[in-house]
């Protein structure tokens, strides 16, 4: 009995472990290339300004790994240093010990090179309601999101803001202000959206709010349908969805940038070269 | 005698009760019918405001490409099938073989200590069973992949069938515990050894339990969205010609891509719904006249 | 004779083998969680909201504090709100507090006592941003510039409380509908019903239900509660999704505990003169029970490991359900539950440690679940 418990649990354990050799190979030279899923903001951005899959001749390589979120991108590639994908600036800064942004075409991927526009890959995080459906305190949060304190809660999650014109929020304006703001959409502004909100909160006590990280399409469409008071995405609607009624504030910018794991040497690339491994003209590494 | 009314009255009501109850199962499936068919069908007649969509190449695109607006579902219907039954393959054997060791081989201090961990198996959430895969069932997969990556078919399976075991594994020895005494003795006084009592005599006696925990084991693994969504893969088409290609399932479509459901588009997830469906009831379907078979026998 | 041997003697290994497997892979799965969230368990963490706070509190201050001997040289001191700061990355910290600091007594704009605690954040001081690249000295210079101070103060959040009250909830609710609805089903089926269409047409039923892919009964929640009874996001579109889920596992175990019953018992009770009621109510159901618990345990563990349904149905927001207008829990607000928020740290913030404290949370939270349930099995079977 002893002797068999014995054998049975080492095989078991054998078995087991060996499955755990968590090796970090490269398997063969190849690019492990990474998008996000359709319905993201960020990939829609990314579609339009590299061209991909702008029509049936340019489409991306369906041999792309699907991951959906920022912080999922990162944490794979930090991971796998086979693997090349898109995020946006604030994930690349919370993931830095682990993986590094590559400088398009020479320019490095900063907000500096974002606000004078040389690096070129950036899109709005933009806020979407139906007028009607805005109460006092969704009216004075969106004034709010304006204002230089709106705007440096903003900043601080990592976006990039433009302080011209902007004028000092009033807190006497709205006395007694009460309420609860039903916010959500995209998973890339949920940080900067609830910043913002958490010191909208702090000047107004009595004003509470959720925010339901769902995604860009989704909360553009709960603006519509009225689940969300005020919906976040990060790309801009298209005609159809604008066709709806839908009021459209930008209220940041945020840019978007290549990583590659720390182990990977490669620093720049070139838009040309990032169009070909994205549409699986380049395979492997070596070929850069 | 006004006793005995009221007690009738009593009955007939509780009847009416139970039955009620009863009726909820029939009730809610019409109503999920009802709600998911009516907006998952309607890209496939004409008349839809959003624009139609031939319903055979849904069913056997190979691509989904929502922008050109080429929905194909039929690489997700052979990887979610591929998937499944792989973790049948391997799951249900060694639940199977467990499920005997706690019930009948075990010393009997272990199998105390074994039933709760099973159950307790049982109830981790699959999000962690997906971030244990993500984190070293994946990257153990690419240490032997071709690929430059762990995401595959094969991180799929072996996700799916650990999360399989605890609930094939607790079924079954509920039913093997249930077999009357009468029968294992009466095996052994004939003359039996243990394991062939165990397999000739218990194993039989508790089919209908066991078919049952398969089930509800093959139903966890078809609709496992969270787990394995983190090592799937999830490309935009292509059928896997390796254990090491990337795959997405019908599941996992449904979640992606709901961050976009919108116009035609948004009615495609609920097709994807709706196949993932029929799916599902041809699988059941078969399953169920496998266990008639069984209990004729 | 030997043939049969050796074929018992694989079957056997065979069988050790699997049980080695898979209790090795249990082990394996509960020490990659327990190692890697480790770290993260505190008491606060316990305690704590997730999302960070933010208040603006008030305070004054007319008393003068000495810097105490032997603190680190490292840290700021403020003389006149007896509070040492120390410069991190993340910016000002609070470090060290006097007993008499009038910080202790800070007032929020809301007027209710928020105490400044260890670990808090100063942000703003009077309008003065505070962060980490502000030098020592303009700090301590506005620290001490006067004797009445509107002070901005971040709380880290990072604790899991409001996702265990939301959980505790949900499984609360959801029991309530689907324990009965399931039991009562199952009643009908074993002791009512007689073999026909209806039957059939119920067990057909059953079987789809419990096919049904959990997604897809978080697109009908959205559907049906979330948009058509306008209940939006809340803890009770969660559970009345989470019902349906769990209705073929609760009426499926009840029927086969049920069915353990041995016919005697019945025939016994009818015998001595009880009704079909009073049979089921105090004989039957009684003898089930230890099967029911099993299948209330399963459900349980169901309802805490749930996801996929829950993310479009609760939503993923981590806060306490609370009514705002009375200031009690509700089942009509939303709270993301523990599963989620795990969920929503991976997939957003690639957070493993923290997905994995709060899994040691949840399976804390279901292993005593799991002990207590046991105890009632062992108290009724006598």
């Amino acid at each position: 009995m002893k002797k068999k418990c014995a054998l049975a649990l080492i095989l078991g354990l054998l078995t087991v472990l060996t499955a755990c050799q968590a090796g970090n190979s490269t398997g063969n030279d190849g690019i492990d290339v990474i998008s996000r899923e359709q319905g993201s903001g960020t990939r829609t951005a990314f579609e339009e300004l590299l061209e991909i899959n702008n029509d049936k001749t340019q489409l991306m390589t369906s041999n792309v790994g699907i991951k959906d979120g920022n912080g999922l991108v990162a944490t794979y590639i930090a991971r796998n240093n086979s693997a090349i994908g898109y995020v946006s600036f604030a994930t690349l800064e919370t993931n830095k010990a682990s993986v590094h942004g590559l400088s398009i075409d020479g320019v490095e991927a900063s907000p500096e090179n974002v606000i004078n526009g040389t690096y070129g890959i950036s899109r709005p995080f933009v806020a979407i309601y139906q007028e009607e459906n805005l109460s006092e305190v969704d009216r004075a949060f969106i004034e709010f999101l304006g204002s230089v304190q709106g705007l440096s809660a903003l900043e601080g999650a990592e976006t990039i803001v433009d302080y011209t014109d902007a004028p000092q929020f009033d807190v006497s304006k709205y006395e007694n202000l009460r309420g609860n703001m039903v916010l959500g959409g995209s998973t890339s502004t949920e940080r900067a959206v609830k910043e913002a909100a958490g010191v909208f909160k702090a000047m107004f006590p009595q004003v509470t709010y959720s925010y339901s990280a769902t995604g860009s399409g989704s909360g553009i469409q709960n603006a519509q349908n009225g689940t969300y008071t005020i919906g976040f995405s990060s790309r801009s609607m298209t005609d159809s969805e604008l066709e709806n009624g839908l009021k459209e504030t930008t209220i940041c910018k945020d840019g978007i940038v290549f990583i590659v794991n720390n182990d990977n040497p490669i620093k720049n690339i070139s838009s040309q070269q990032i169009r070909d491994i994205y549409l699986g003209v380049i395979k492997s590494w070596d070929e850069l | 005698m006004t006793v005995n009314r009221k007690r009738v009255w009593m009955e007939k009501i509780f009847h009416a009760i139970f039955f009620m109850a009863a009726s909820f199962a029939v009730v809610s499936v019409g109503a999920i019918i009802v709600l998911i068919f009516s907006r998952g069908l309607r890209p496939f007649f004409p008349g839809n405001i959003y624009g139609t969509y031939n319903f055979f190449d849904f069913v056997t695109g190979l691509n989904w490409r929502p922008a050109f607006g080429e929905f194909g579902v039929g690489y997700m219907i052979i990887n979610s099938l591929l998937a499944t039954l792989g973790a049948i393959l391997l799951g249900v054997p060694i639940s199977l073989l467990t499920a005997v060791f706690i019930a009948e081989v075990a010393p009997k201090p272990l199998a105390k200590l074994m039933q709760p961990a099973i159950e307790l198996l049982a109830a981790i959430p699959s999000v962690l069973y997906g971030v244990f895969g993500f984190a070293i069932i994946a990257p153990a997969v690419k240490s032997i992949s071709p690929h430059p990556t762990g995401d595959s078919l094969l991180a799929v399976i072996l996700v799916l069938t650990i999360m399989v075991l605890p609930t094939i594994v607790s079924v079954v020895v509920t039913s093997i515990r249930a077999v009357p005494q009468n029968y294992k003795e009466g095996s052994l006084a004939l003359g039996a050894s243990k394991i062939q009592t165990i397999f000739k005599v218990i194993l039989p006696a508790a089919k209908s339990g066991i078919l049952t925990g398969v089930v509800l084991g093959v139903g966890r693994a078809i609709g496992e969205t969270m787990a394995v969504i983190l090592v799937a893969g999830n490309p935009e088409g292509g059928i896997p010609t390796t254990i090491f290609d990337r795959v997405r399932l019908l599941t996992t479509n449904i979640v992606l891509e709901q961050g976009y459901a919108a116009e035609l588009q948004a009615q495609m997830l609920f097709s994807t719904a709706v196949v993932l469906f029929f799916f599902i009831m041809i699988i059941n379907i078969i399953l169920s006249k496998i266990q008639k078979k069984a209990g004729d026998m | 004779m030997i043939n049969r041997r050796i074929k018992d003697n694989l079957a056997t290994f065979l069988i050790w083998l699997s049980a080695g497997i898979a209790t090795s892979i249990l082990v394996a799965v509960v020490t990659f969680i327990f190692s890697n969230g480790w770290s993260l368990i505190s008491v606060d963490f316990l305690r704590n909201n997730y999302e960070p706070t933010v208040r603006f509190v008030n305070i004054e201050t007319s008393d003068r504090f000495q810097r105490p001997d032997g603190l680190d040289n490292r840290l700021i001191f403020s003389e006149n709100l007896g509070v040492a700061l120390e410069q991190t990355e993340a910016g000002y910290v609070v470090t060290y507090l006097d007993n008499n600091s009038p910080l202790r007594t800070a007032i929020d704009l809301e007027e209710s006592l928020f105490p400044v605690k260890e670990g808090h954040f100063i942000e703003e001081v009077n309008g003065v941003t505070i962060n980490h690249q502000t030098p020592e000295t303009e700090v301590l210079e506005v620290l001490n510039a006067e004797a009445t101070a509107l002070i901005k103060i971040r709380e880290l959040g990072g604790g899991v409380f409001p996702m265990m009250v939301s959980t505790l909830l949900l499984v609360f609710v959801t029991l309530i509908v689907s324990a009965p609805l399931g039991i009562l089903a199952a009643i009908y089926m074993v002791e009512y019903a007689k073999p026909g269409r209806f039957v059939k047409l119920v067990r057909f039923a059953t079987e789809i239900l419990s096919g049904i892919p959990s997604v897809v009964y978080g697109l009908f929640g959205m559907l049906m509660f979330v948009q058509l009874l306008k209940l939006g996001m809340s803890i009770l579109s969660g559970a009345l999704t989470m019902s349906i889920l769990l209705l073929p596992i609760m009426m499926r175990t009840t029927e086969e505990a049920l069915k353990t019953v041995p016919m005697s018992y019945r025939e016994a009770s009818y015998g001595l003169g009880a009704n079909k009621i009073q049979t089921i109510y105090k004989v039957v159901l009684p003898s089930a029970m230890p099967g029911i618990m099993v299948g209330i345990i399963l459900s349980t563990g169901r309802i805490v490991g749930e996801s996929a349904a829950l993310i479009f149905t609760v939503g993923t927001f981590a806060s306490l359900p609370v009514n705002l207008a009375t200031g009690n829990l509700s089942i009509l607000e939303t709270g993301a539950t523990l599963t989620l928020r795990a969920f929503i740290e991976v997939k957003e913030f690639g957070n493993i440690e923290m997905a994995s404290a709060i899994g040691i949370v949840i399976l804390v939270i279901v292993f005593s679940l799991n002990m207590i349930s046991r105890l009632i099995v062992k108290k009724l079977s006598h």
